[in-house]
C-alpha cells in the first residue's frame, strides 16, 4: 500500500459512528461465534461420554459384561459357559466392539472375616479386570508378592444388598462409604491348613461390576498358587468395552451365540437418538446465528465504504488503488475480528473448564479443554470468515 | 522527458453526440494528438465539452465514441494518475473535512517527490499558508483553487491537466500560481493542456484549440 498517512485516511473512510456500529458488529460475530462453539462443545462432550471415556461407565455405559445363558445342559457342564480363546476374538472382531477382557475370578476359597460390632464371617468370590476397565482407580490399587495388605474395590450393588438386604435381617449396623473404607477384613486364603492370611481393606467403589474387585495382579498370583478345587482357568464373564450397545450387530452377535447381558445397556440408545438431535438441532441454530452474525459484519463493512463512498471516489481519482484503500480497511478490521475470535475461543475455553470441574462433582469426568474436534471447528470458522470479510471488503471498494 | 503523448481518433463524447456542428471542433471528431512536453490551451465555450475533454484525458469517463490513449508511458490510470498526469479539477475536489494541508499531503505521499518544508514554500508564495490547519470545507473558493494547484503540483508528472485554474483567483494571485507552475514545470519539462473560456495569455502556449 502507498503510505497514506493514516490519520488521514481513518477522517476519510472511517466516518461518524463507526465505533459503535463495529462493537454492534463485533457483539453480532461473537455471540454467533460463541453459540456456534458451544454447539460443538456440547456435542463432544456428549461423543465423549458416550464413546465412554473410562471413567464414564455410570453415565454414558458403553462397558458392559457377558455371560452364556445358563441351561440345562450347560449345567450338566460347567465348562459349556466358559469362554475359549477363540470366543474373545470373535467378539473383538465385532463392529462397534473396541475392548475385550476377561473378567477374572478366584479358583481358591477365600474366607472373609469381620470381627468388632459386626462380627461375621463369609466365603467370599472374588473378581478382577484389567485396571483400563475400571471406573474408579484409588492411588493405593496395587498388590505386589509378598504384601499382606489387599486393596479391595466393592460393587456398589454388593455395598447396597449388604446395607438393604442382609444387615436389617442379621441385626447389622448399616455401613456408609466411608465407615467401610474403615473396616479391615481379614482373609483367610486357600485350604484348610495351607491358609494364609492378608488384610484387606476398601479402597473404592464401583457402579460399574457388581461384585468384589481385587488387583489383577493377586488373582494371577492366587489362582497360581493356591490350590483349589476347579483349577480351569477359561472366564466365566467377559467385560467389553462397546460403541452402541444396541447396535443390531452387536445384539444378534450376542443373540446367536446365546451370550447373555444387561439389557439396561439399551436404553443408551434412546439417550443418544436425543443427544444427536438436540446437539444437530443447536448446531442448525447455531449455523443460523453464525450466519446472522456474518451478515451484520458484512453490512458494516459495506456500510462504512458506502458513507465514505465520496473519499473513495476521489482518494481514486487521486492515484490510490482499490487495493490501497481495501489494505487500510482490511489492516483496520483483521485486528478486531481476531479479537472477536480470541474472545471466543477463550470463553470456550473457560466453558469447557467451568463445565468439567461441576460435572467431576457428580461423578462425571469430562476434559478440562475443548478437543482437536473443537478446535477444527474453530479453524475452519475463523477462516471462512476471514475470507468471506476480506472479499466483501474488496467488492465494496471497487 | 516521458515520450508520453496523447492521442484521440475520432473520439465523440456521448452526451455530444447530437450538438450541431461538431464537425467544426478541432478535436471531436478528428485524429488529435499531441507531442511530448508541449503547451496546449483549448479554447471552449461554455457546452462544447471542455471539462468533457479533460475529465476523458484523465481517465474519469468511458462515455464516448472512438479511441483514447495515452502513447508511450505506463498505462493504467492508476500509475499514469500516480506519475504521468496531474489535474487541477474546475471543480477543485477537496476532501472538504480535511485540513488544507492535508489534502496536499495525501496526494504528496503517493510520490513523495516533493518535501513537506518545499510544500509549505508553496503555500507562503500564494498567501494561504496561515490557512494551512483550515479545514477545506472552511476555505473561500480562491483558497480552494491555489491548494488545488499546489495539490496538482506535488506529484511528478509529464502533463499538466487544467480546467480553468484561474476562474476565482485575481490578477495578483493569479501570477503568483503561474509563476509557481512555471517554476515546476522547467523542473519537470512536462506538457500542459489547460482548458478555458476566453482566449488569455498565461503560460507562452505552443498550440490553440478550438472545441
Amino acid at each position: 500500500m502507498s503510505s497514506a498517512p493514516k490519520e488521514i485516511f481513518r477522517k476519510l473512510l472511517l466516518k461518524s459512528a463507526y465505533r459503535s456500529r463495529l462493537v454492534l458488529a463485533q457483539v453480532s460475530l461473537f455471540a454467533g461465534t460463541f453459540i456456534l462453539l458451544m454447539a460443538a462443545l456440547i456435542w463432544w462432550n456428549f461423543q465423549v461420554l458416550l464413546k465412554g471415556s473410562d471413567k464414564n461407565d455410570s453415565l454414558g455405559s458403553t462397558f458392559i459384561l457377558i455371560g452364556k445363558n445358563i441351561s440345562p445342559e450347560s449345567m450338566k457342564d460347567r465348562g459349556q459357559t466358559l469362554f475359549n480363546e477363540n470366543e474373545l476374538i470373535g467378539l473383538k472382531s465385532i463392529k462397534g466392539v473396541n475392548e475385550v477382557a476377561p473378567v477374572n475370578s478366584n479358583h481358591f476359597p477365600v474366607y472373609a472375616e469381620v470381627g468388632g460390632l459386626m462380627s461375621f464371617a463369609t466365603d467370599l468370590p472374588l473378581e478382577a479386570v484389567p485396571d483400563r476397565f475400571l471406573d474408579t482407580l484409588p492411588e493405593n490399587w496395587e498388590w505386589k508378592e509378598g504384601q499382606a495388605v489387599l486393596p479391595v474395590i466393592l460393587g456398589t450393588q454388593f455395598l447396597d444388598i449388604y446395607n438393604y438386604v442382609f444387615a436389617p435381617g442379621q441385626g447389622l449396623p448399616q455401613l456408609s462409604r466411608g465407615a467401610v473404607k474403615s473396616i479391615g477384613i481379614m482373609l483367610k486364603v486357600g485350604l484348610p491348613g495351607q491358609q494364609r492370611n492378608y488384610l484387606a481393606h476398601i479402597v473404592g467403589f464401583s457402579d460399574r461390576i457388581s461384585g468384589v474387585l481385587v488387583p489383577a495382579s493377586f488373582l494371577e498370583y492366587g489362582n497360581a498358587n493356591f490350590p483349589g478345587n476347579y483349577n480351569d482357568p477359561r472366564p466365566s464373564q467377559l467385560i467389553v468395552k462397546v460403541t452402541d450397545p444396541s447396535a443390531d450387530g452387536f445384539v444378534n452377535y450376542l443373540k446367536s451365540h446365546q451370550y447373555s447381558t444387561n439389557s439396561e445397556q439399551l436404553r443408551w440408545n434412546k439417550i443418544r437418538g436425543v443427544v444427536t438431535i438436540v446437539s444437530g438441532s443447536m448446531g442448525g441454530f447455531a449455523l443460523l446465528l453464525i450466519s446472522i452474525g456474518v451478515v451484520v459484519f458484512i453490512f458494516f463493512v459495506e456500510l462504512t465504504i458506502a458513507k465514505a463512498k465520496d473519499s473513495v471516489e476521489l482518494l481514486l481519482q487521486l492515484g490510490y488503488s482499490s487495493n490501497d484503500i481495501g489494505g487500510f480497511l482490511w489492516k483496520g478490521l483483521l485486528p478486531k475480528i481476531l479479537l472477536v475470535e480470541l474472545a471466543a475461543g477463550i470463553s470456550i475455553t473457560c466453558l469447557q473448564y467451568i463445565g468439567a470441574r461441576f460435572f467431576t462433582q457428580t461423578g462425571i469426568d469430562l476434559p478440562n479443554v475443548p478437543g482437536m474436534v473443537i478446535w477444527g471447528v474453530f479453524s475452519a470458522h475463523a477462516l471462512i470468515l476471514i475470507a468471506l470479510l476480506k472479499v466483501s471488503v474488496n467488492n465494496a471498494v471497487k | 522527458m516521458s515520450q508520453l503523448v496523447p492521442n484521440l481518433n475520432n473520439v465523440v463524447p456521448l452526451p455530444l453526440e447530437d450538438r450541431p456542428g461538431l464537425g467544426q471542433s478541432a478535436i471531436w471528431t478528428h485524429n488529435w494528438t499531441l507531442n511530448a512536453g508541449e503547451r496546449v490551451f483549448i479554447q471552449a465555450p461554455s457546452g462544447t465539452g471542455k471539462t468533457t475533454l479533460i475529465h476523458l484525458l484523465y481517465g474519469l469517463r468511458t462515455d464516448f465514441r472512438g479511441t483514447l490513449e495515452w502513447q508511450g508511458g505506463q498505462q493504467s490510470w492508476e500509475q499514469l494518475r500516480r506519475n504521468e498526469l496531474s489535474i487541477v479539477f474546475q471543480d477543485l475536489r477537496l476532501f472538504p473535512e480535511l485540513t488544507l494541508m492535508e489534502n496536499i499531503e495525501v496526494k504528496r505521499v503517493l510520490n513523495s517527490s516533493v518535501s513537506p518544508s518545499q510544500i509549505e514554500e508553496w503555500l507562503k508564495h500564494l498567501d494561504i499558508f496561515h490557512k494551512k490547519n483550515a479545514l477545506a470545507a472552511t476555505l473561500s473558493y480562491g483558497e480552494k483553487q491555489r491548494a488545488a494547484i499546489c495539490r496538482a503540483l506535488v506529484q511528478p508528472f509529464s502533463w499538466l491537466l487544467m480546467d480553468e485554474p484561474f476562474s476565482h483567483l485575481d490578477r495578483h494571485n493569479t501570477a503568483l500560481a503561474i509563476e509557481l507552475i512555471k517554476n515546476r514545470f522547467s523542473e519537470l519539462n512536462a506538457g500542459l493542456i489547460l482548458a478555458d473560456l476566453d482566449e488569455n495569455t498565461y503560460f507562452d502556449y505552443n498550440k490553440t484549440f478550438h472545441l
